[in-house]
């Protein structure tokens, strides 16, 4: 995400709105000139970015990914909508510096000279004794990373368009009212732990043999972002299909939409048909067709009650889902 | 009137005088310029943070001499290293253990060692830079009477310099050591209560000069 993330809220003092940037400690009033410090629950601020996509351009955007990804628009449009809900889903982002030491041992190569017995002068390269160093760091940290579970929507990060919205002091009962608010799972040190993790997988490099380090975080700032997405869910017949949306800029992050179907009367009929007509030629003739017709369906797909019975009497056969996202 | 928000915005007013503290974006210990103390968050209460000012020309000086310095934020902690070779808990022991030929009065050598942190922003190349001069400098600064204009602001919390301790202690170990794993793994700093301490420097070429210690970060 992008530094200048901005927010904008009213100053306690004389009520002028005012925006600072997202992860800024403090700001000033510049209508009264307080100085302000900024903070959240346990420290920790929240923050919420508003939907720019409504439920019909939701719906609109995952009928045309379908057909966009090669469905039936006939399908699609006679899918029945379910219903749509909008989930708020909760992204830590912590920044700061991880300070300590990193250790590493890695191969030296070192280039030996040698001369033939023509004088000719040749360089080879052989393995030089490994070389430890020890480094006192202090690397900066812009970690992002999910609070819950959002595999199911698709979502992996928080998307480059939200970088450049504004974000908005958190409101529970306002933003609840407009939809879902996913709570955090994964607690504060979880995401330090995470955090600290990556910084010191950024150390090693070319002929990296072995490595330790032990980082801590400072100057931390943490905060928790809440981002919006849509669960549509549709239904054919019996079944229910779910597509989500992201809510900034309308792209479907995942979902399954069923494929075309057609009908299959033939199929049943050309084999009744086949199979009368080879009985009324000699009853041996009918016996083989037939024998040979299960053998067929056997090594094909197996040979059951319910298949035969979804050979003759399944009149409208499904093709394959369309994935989407 | 407030905003409908879960977010706690707690006006910066001086404890002491009601006055304006003044607040960077990321300061965390904020300066009252009317009373010159210095006070932190703390939930949402401001606590007094004493801040100690090095004497340097820009206080000390007559009037006629004095100058315009710069004021840097150090955090000052007395600080006990564990390494596989047992305890350094006094000066002389660090000083062996950095491979510093410096010598100081003998009173002094058997006092707990002194880390600098600087509690500034900069690089961070050249934080850790300032830390380990002045960490084995081990430098004794006489206290002014003054209180200076401007210091630089404080972005580092007490927390956040004795998280960044280890790493400038580290720094000032002989090399032979640092490279040594078994070392590294038995390697620990403990501080004890910090100091929040001004040093004034000069500003030379872009760079920042310590004039007494001669020293430049």
């Amino acid at each position: 995400m992008a530094e200048q993330q901005t927010v904008t809220i009213s100053c306690p003092q004389c009520g002028s709105p005012f925006s600072f940037r997202e992860g800024d400690r403090n700001a000033r009033c510049p209508s009264c000139g307080t100085p302000l410090a900024i903070s959240g629950e346990a420290g920790i601020p929240r923050f919420w970015i508003e939907e720019r996509v409504d439920l019909a351009q939701a719906r609109a955007n995952a009928r045309r990914a379908v057909a966009a990804a090669g469905g039936d628009p006939r399908v699609v449009e006679r899918l029945r909508f379910e219903g749509g809900e909008l989930c708020f889903l909760p992204f830590w982002r912590l920044r700061g510096h991880a300070a300590g030491w990193l250790w590493s041992e890695r191969e030296t190569v070192v280039r030996e000279e040698e001369y033939d017995e023509n004088g000719m002068r040749r360089v080879r390269e052989v393995r030089g004794p490994n070389e430890c160093t020890t480094e006192s760091v202090m690397v900066a940290v812009d970690y992002s990373s999910p609070a819950c579970d959002v595999s199911r929507f698709g979502l992996r990060g928080i998307a480059v368009a939200a970088a450049v919205l504004p974000l908005q002091g958190m409101d529970f009962a306002l933003v609840s009212r407009r939809g879902t608010v996913f709570d955090p799972v994964k607690t504060p040190d979880e995401v330090r732990r995470e955090a600290v993790a990556q910084a010191r997988s950024r150390g090693g490099g070319k002929g990296v043999l072995r490595s330790a380090g032990r980082l801590s975080l400072c100057g931390e700032r943490l905060s928790l972002i809440s981002y919006p997405v849509w669960s549509l869910s549709f239904a054919r017949g019996e079944r229910l299909y779910h597509v989500t949306i992201d809510g900034v800029n309308g792209r479907v992050l995942a979902g399954r939409l069923p494929g075309a179907s057609r009908l299959t009367l033939l199929r049943p009929l050309l084999t009744v048909t086949l199979l009368v007509f080879a009985f009324t030629v000699h009853h041996l003739a009918g016996a083989a067709a037939a024998v040979g017709f299960l053998g067929w369906l056997g090594a094909n797909g197996g040979l059951s009650p319910g298949r035969l019975a979804a050979w003759f009497f399944a009149l409208v056969e499904r093709q394959g889902e369309v994935e989407l996202g | 009137m407030a905003d409908r928000h879960d977010l706690r915005v707690i006006p910066l007013r001086c404890p002491a005088c009601g006055g304006s503290l003044d607040a960077g974006g990321e300061d965390v210990i904020f300066p009252c310029t009317r009373c010159g103390t210095w006070h932190e968050l703390a939930g949402e209460e401001l606590v007094l943070r004493e801040m100690v000012h090095a004497a340097g020309p820009d206080l000390d000086a007559p009037p006629a001499a004095r100058r315009e310095m710069v004021r840097l934020p150090f955090w000052v902690f007395p600080f006990r290293a564990a390494t596989a070779g047992g305890e350094v808990a006094t000066l002389r022991e660090y000083l062996a253990l950095a491979g510093s030929v410096t010598q100081f009065p003998l009173g002094r050598q058997e006092k707990l060692p002194l880390v600098f942190v600087p509690a500034f922003a900069a690089r961070s190349a050249a934080l850790l830079r300032a830390g380990r001069l002045l960490t084995l400098r081990s430098p004794a600064f006489g206290r002014s009477a003054g209180i200076p204009a401007r210091v630089a602001p404080i972005v580092f919390r007490e927390a956040d310099a004795r998280a960044l301790a280890e790493a400038v202690v580290l720094a000032t170990v002989a090399t032979e050591r640092r490279v040594n794993q078994r070392f590294l793994d038995a390697f620990a700093v403990r501080c004890g209560a910090g100091r929040l301490l001004s040093i004034p420097f000069d500003r030379r070429d872009e760079r920042l000069h310590q004039p007494d210690l001669d020293l430049e970060i």
